[in-house]
């Protein structure tokens, strides 16, 4: 149960990571078919970027997922290959399924420019995020260990 | 192995242990009597030392074997994690991962990592991770 419990809890946040994504995804993908003029979506485009939406945040679960401590070299060389991997399939699978036939060749250009800036601010709001919890703890440790210091001096004067 | 015991009208209540040589029952004896007065037995080189928790920076388990590690040395210990992580809790031992037990007071920084971990510098620079299970519960423990 303990087991399923932690799989169910690491897949949600997986789902959460893979909407995200698609999210800004779809969002981008909207704008090009308006600026062409039309008013739909294909739904399996939809259902296409969906499911490479979830390849990119399982990817991500998986090679960020361990709890070894890394150098900032391997964390740099990790989010490489995060990023890289991201956009070829992104790229690959639009080309592949045809996303931007019929458009002009601007829209693919700017819609890989459009992820490529996305995932670099997601890289860099968790980076931000990370070092406001890091000041975060580091008040909060302090804080602690000042009460316990109190605590075992009282207790050394009760002895 | 026999066990005595003799009634006294004055004096101070004293135990003693009488063996032919260290062996690991007498160790685990005198863990748990030690473990009452927050002491620490821990062997290094055949010898057995009693630590004072304050001066232990964390304890490891390896291959089912506890080891606490001080500021210059290394010792093996008879308890197992969860007796340590028991009995130390409340002197600010914290279970930051499935085989370390981490001191609080002598972590010098922390550093929040991606994948919710948290890393620990300690007083002699080594590094800990918090692993993301145990990160939580340690939040709410620098808190209070």
């Amino acid at each position: 149960m303990k087991r399923f419990l932690r799989f169910y809890k690491w897949e949600l946040k997986n789902e959460l990571f893979a909407g995200l994504y698609f999210a800004a995804m779809l969002s981008m993908y909207c704008i090009i078919i308006l600026i062409h003029g039309q008013r739909s979506v294909d739904i399996l485009i939809m259902l296409e970027m969906l499911l490479v939406c979830y390849g990119i945040s399982t990817f991500q679960m998986i090679i960020f997922s361990d709890d070894k401590r890394h150098s900032k070299k391997t964390l740099c060389i990790k989010t490489g290959i995060w990023f890289v991997f991201s956009m070829i399939v992104v790229v690959i699978i639009s080309i592949m399924f045809k996303w931007f036939e019929h458009m002009d060749s601007w829209a693919m250009w700017s819609f890989t420019i459009y992820m490529i800036i996305c995932l670099m601010g997601i890289w860099i709001g968790v980076h931000i995020t990370n070092k406001i919890d890091s000041k975060k703890l580091n008040h909060m440790l302090s804080d602690y260990q000042n009460k316990q210091s109190k605590i075992s001096k009282e207790d050394d004067h009760d002895q | 192995m026999k066990i005595r015991i003799e009634y006294i009208k004055e004096g101070e209540d004293e135990v003693v242990l009488r063996c032919k040589e260290i062996n690991d029952e007498i160790v685990e004896i005198m863990s748990l009597l030690n473990m009452k007065k927050r002491k620490i037995s821990g062997e290094k080189a055949g010898v057995i030392h009693l630590l004072e928790p304050s001066h232990i920076y964390y304890f490891e388990s390896v291959d089912h074997v506890v080891f606490a590690y001080t500021e210059d040395d290394v010792y093996k210990t008879a308890s197992t994690l969860s007796e340590l992580e028991t009995s130390l809790c409340d002197i600010g031992f914290f279970r930051c991962s499935k085989s370390m037990i981490i001191n609080l007071k002598e972590i010098i920084s922390l550093k929040s990592e991606i994948g919710n971990r948290i890393d620990a510098t300690m007083r002699n620079s080594e590094h800990i991770v918090i692993s993301r299970h145990y990160a939580k519960r340690f939040r709410e423990v620098i808190q209070t």
